[in-house]
């Protein structure tokens, strides 16, 4: 397969009061065409900003100071503002975490879903919204003509998610970039949405960034998976490789402290610590505060991504230098 | 709206009680979870109010402020007559009838209202008056809208230098003595003149929209809803028109509207002191210039029928902003 998005060495910071966060400090990543690429961490870890970052849809206190995003052969990072916008919703789309706000409440979601098809393609009005409707209907939602004249408040919260992807997909990007998509939903709203990202991709080709800290999502819809913390990546394999042997402290951790149905365990495995204060990040390994091995090195040097076991799965660990 | 019919109790109406029902299984409706929380009401018989849109809910909601529609009534019966009237009656305001002067309300059917130290009817003159009244309060709130609006949607969105520079002009047009200002640009451009009064009202009274408009803007250039449109590949331009703006509108429509009675007022005084429309054309600051004389004299009703009309005008349309208020933002009530 053919890489879609290259991250190179992608650097983001933002400026606050009292200093510099370095939101994401050195990622690369890659997302092969028609994959769906996981990206888990906790929050805080960098995983929403490289997604903001790879859109240019940064506040204005922060921005890139360093790296690539390499989309097909265009660096996203130098691209002219006019460019960026022609990609945006068009080559790359973008669902939120809230499907509440994340509409406009003065429209309707057939007007809405409309105009994200007509800002990137030369068609009227009443071809956009005829467009609406087929992608209503394409996400399940039943009567999709009288849904289309309805406001978002006449909508319940799935639905709403529903029509989001709608309106990400209805310019058939290339890229979806999906942001904690259900977490605002509830446990069987979220296992539908899910199963209808699932086959929309396969109906219109697009590769998804899915943004989580769910790793039960991750384990259900991903190719592959990277791990993030403190604005690197630790860890990166596919999903069977990661979860049959994961091999950064960071996520052995993870992994062991999700709850397992069928096993009894007297108290649930945490992970001791919490994330650094992003202003005061302890130099070497971020982690090694927290980490039960402490490797010789890494309370001076960051370890690099290397790969370990096979080539696909990468660990940025002092313990296996 | 539709009647909420009052809850049935005990096991609810369709279903056993303890089995899950199948509405659980599968994507949940607004109607469908309306069912889940009312049980016994069909979603249908709720279907009726959900498909309204903001503003007709709005209308519905006004319509229903008793008090409101009343006021708005009464403003639609004075802009007809200030609008209708004087067109039929022509120049009736300035025909000088030296032979009835001073002649007294509601005693022939010529001049009903009576006539005024020079023998003009008054009725005809109050009406001609309310034009003038009622196209400086609309000219000057639309230039409200045009300055306030404009920069305070600028500042609220764009944030940063920009808007710390606006709000310090801002800050100086508040500063700014109004009075003085009037006479000021009166006397530069040689003459009282209507179109004076209607730019220097709207170039000093616009801050109020200004401020509220920004501060809309900063709330609104947060919500998601901006950010998404922005990753669709809306442009700056788009987002402020298309989604932005229409989500402001409901207090600065209230603000709009309040500030058109506040310019009348202003109009009326100004025409007190003789710095609004010149003579022989009335206005209802104008007319009310021999104020003391006639208070005091035999003519009280030359006074109280021009400011009557002013506190019935600036009152309705109060009063009907305050029922969009209420029809906008029901939470305010």
């Amino acid at each position: 397969m053919s890489d879609l998005l290259r991250i190179e060495d992608l650097h983001t910071q933002f400026h606050v009061h009292g200093g510099t966060v370095k939101a994401v400090d050195g990622v690369n990543l890659t997302i092969p065409a028609k994959a769906t690429v996981g990206l888990v961490g906790e929050s805080g870890s960098g995983k929403s900003i490289t997604a903001l970052s790879i859109m240019r849809l940064l506040e204005k206190n922060g921005g890139i100071t360093g790296g690539h995003v390499w989309f097909h052969d265009r660096d996203l990072v130098a691209l002219p503002d006019e460019e960026m916008q022609e990609i945006r919703g068009n080559d790359i789309s973008m669902i939120f975490q809230e499907p509440m706000t994340a509409l406009n409440p003065v429209f309707t979601v057939g007007d809405q879903i409309a105009e994200a098809v007509r800002l990137h393609q030369k068609v009227g009005h009443q071809a956009g919204l005829d467009r609406a409707i087929e992608m209503l209907r394409l996400v399940g939602i039943s009567d999709p003509k009288r849904r289309a004249g309805q406001y978002p408040h006449e909508l319940s919260g799935g639905m709403r998610q529903r029509v989001m992807i709608a309106m990400a997909l209805s310019t058939s990007p290339e890229l979806l970039i999906a942001d904690e998509p259900t977490t605002a939903l509830d446990v069987t709203i979220q296992a539908q949405i899910l199963k209808l990202m699932r086959n929309l991709k396969g109906e219109f080709g697009s590769a998804i960034l899915l943004i989580t800290h769910d790793l039960g999502v991750v384990a259900e819809m991903c190719d592959s998976v990277a791990v993030m913390y403190a604005g690197r990546i630790v860890e990166q394999a596919s999903t069977e490789e990661l979860f049959a042997s994961p091999k950064h402290p960071y996520t052995q951790g993870l992994l062991a402290s999700i709850p397992r149905l069928g096993k009894r365990q007297e108290r649930l495995h945490v992970i001791a610590g919490s994330v650094p204060n992003p202003l005061a990040v302890p130099p070497g390994c971020a982690f090694r505060p927290r980490c039960p091995i402490k490797a010789a090195r890494s309370d001076r040097d960051i370890p690099a991504l290397k790969a370990n076991g096979s080539a696909e799965h990468l660990v940025a660990c002092w313990q296996y230098e | 709206m539709a009647q909420v019919p009052p809850l049935p109790f005990g096991p609810a109406a369709g279903g056993l009680p303890g089995a899950v029902p199948d509405h659980l299984s599968v994507e949940t409706t607004v109607d469908q979870e309306r069912a889940i929380a009312q049980p016994g009401v069909k979603a249908d018989e709720l279907a009726g109010a959900p498909e309204l849109g903001f503003w007709r809910l709005a209308v519905i909601r006004f319509l229903h402020h008793r008090v409101a529609t009343g006021a708005l009534l009464i403003l639609g019966v004075i802009v007809l007559a200030a609008v209708v009237v004087p067109v039929i009656t022509g120049n009736l305001y300035s025909i000088q009838d030296y032979r009835h002067p001073y002649k007294a309300p509601f005693q022939s059917l010529q001049h009903i209202l009576g006539t005024d130290d020079l023998g003009r009817d008054e009725l005809a003159r109050l009406l001609r008056g309310a034009r003038v009244s009622l196209m400086v309060g609309i000219l000057a709130v639309v230039g409200y809208l045009i300055i306030g609006g404009g920069l305070g949607a600028l500042a609220g969105y764009y944030g940063g230098w920009l808007d710390n520079a606006l709000m310090r002009f801002t800050d100086i047009i508040i500063s700014m003595p109004f009075l003085l200002v009037v006479i000021a640009v009166t006397a530069a451009t040689g003459g009282v003149r209507l179109s004076t009064v209607i730019i220097v009202i709207a170039a000093t009274g616009w801050f109020e929209i200004g401020r509220l408009m920004r501060a809309q803007f900063l709330v609104l250039r947060e919500q998601e809803f901006v950010q998404a449109a922005r990753a669709l590949g809306a442009s700056n331009t788009r987002i402020i028109i298309r989604h932005i703006l229409p989500n402001a509108l409901a207090p600065i429509i209230v603000s709009a509207t309040l500030g058109v009675s506040g310019i009348i007022l202003l109009e009326a005084a100004l025409g007190f002191l003789g710095y609004s429309i010149p003579p022989p054309e009335p206005s209802w600051g104008n007319m009310l210039q021999n104020f003391e004389e006639y208070l005091l004299s035999d003519h009280t009703y030359l006074v109280i029928f021009p400011a009557t009309a002013l506190v019935i005008t600036a009152l309705a349309i109060n009063l009907v902003g305050d029922g969009i208020r209420d029809a906008l933002d029901p939470r305010q009530r």
